[in-house]
């Protein structure tokens, strides 16, 4: 072989380095977000099951009608709403 | 005659024996038993039969095989890391269940086992309570500093508290819920629109029939992407019993 095989310059091997970066994140990108559609409505649906049963067996046990089930309700809610944000801050995380 | 189809009654359960209860269980074979059986059995006859021959350039059966391996290896990878690779087998299994079990609804006059609370909950319920134990056995009592987050302030703390626990016995409840949702509106509004057609009869029920033609596609994709979801819930959870947040 002729000796006249230059190396590769420093834009060249920049843009390599780029492109396989690209490569790289467009791979993991390929991933749909954790919900979808009907996310939302499903999170705080169960949120609100899970309160409304875990407050109600609280009660029954205890025999404090109706308190625990509206404090346990209402927590269920807002335990709900942090899963939702949760999987939202998820997706961002991987989208950027 | 007007034979007035009840749409939900594609759900409906059948035994196909007799024996009485034991223990307060029924232990008859259902036609829901009858397809998770026929899921397992074509899930593991795919996957034997198409590694059989080993060959280092995989013929088309062999690359399907590699193919899903290396898809479920990938999310685990991406969601959980390198640690996660000890968990394979349980992922694997159950994307491959759910996957087949939804696609297998699909095909006409057969029962859809995920489209059932019960299946559905059952499945998620044994993934939260391993994915509790995975966490107690390999963190301890910390497992229970999953509960506050960092940094929150000292008046906060007994209310962030209860509100994660909350958030974290929602996993399950939405885990399941997701599922069997999806799959029971779709085949519901599948046989409602089914029933469109036949009542609007030969003139009318063309129409009906191009958007029961598209549903049947966006129902397939939602089979699918519902599959893909509970693993990537799963191994997302998986990951937050490993690393701890």
């Amino acid at each position: 072989m002729t000796g006249d095989d230059k190396l590769p310059s420093l834009e060249e091997l920049e843009r390599s380095i780029k492109k396989a970066k690209e490569r790289i994140s467009e791979k993991e990108n390929g991933q749909t977000n954790s919900g979808g559609a009907m996310r939302v409505s499903i999170d705080l649906l169960s949120g609100v099951i899970v309160g409304s049963l875990v407050g109600y067996y609280l009660d029954k046990w205890l025999g404090t009608l109706p308190l625990f089930f509206i404090i346990c309700f209402f927590l269920g809610v807002a335990g709900s709403g942090l899963n939702i944000y949760r999987s939202a801050q998820r997706d961002n995380k991987k989208n950027s | 005659m007007s034979a007035n189809h009840n749409p939900l009654e594609q759900f409906a359960i059948h035994y196909f024996t007799d024996v009485p209860e034991v223990m307060g269980m029924n232990l008859n074979f259902s036609n829901s038993s009858l397809f998770m059986v026929l899921v397992v059995l074509a899930v593991s006859a795919f996957m034997i039969l198409s590694m059989k021959k080993k060959s280092l350039i995989p013929g088309r059966w062999q690359s399907m095989a590699e193919l899903s391996y290396e898809m479920v290896a990938n999310t685990i990878k991406s969601n959980v890391g390198n640690e996660g690779r000890d968990y394979f087998p349980l992922i694997f299994t159950v994307f491959m269940f759910v996957l087949v079990s939804n696609l297998a609804g699909m095909l006409p006059y057969s029962f859809t086992v995920t489209s059932h609370i019960a299946v559905t909950f059952t499945l998620a319920s044994f993934i939260f309570l391993g994915v509790t134990l995975i966490a107690i056995l390999k963190h301890g009592v910390k497992f229970f500093g999953f509960f506050l987050p960092h940094g929150t302030p000292w008046w906060m703390a007994p209310l962030m508290v209860f509100i994660e626990l909350f958030a974290y016995l929602a996993r399950p409840v939405s885990l399941s819920i997701r599922l069997a949702a999806n799959m029971m509106a779709g085949h519901t509004m599948m046989k409602v629109i089914a029933g469109f057609v036949v009542g609007l009869g030969f003139a009318l029920g063309w129409a009906p029939l191009a958007l029961l033609v598209v549903l049947t596609g966006f129902e397939i994709f939602v089979a699918i992407l519902q599959a893909y979801i509970f693993t990537v819930l799963t191994c997302v959870y998986l990951n937050d019993a490993i690393h701890l947040h």
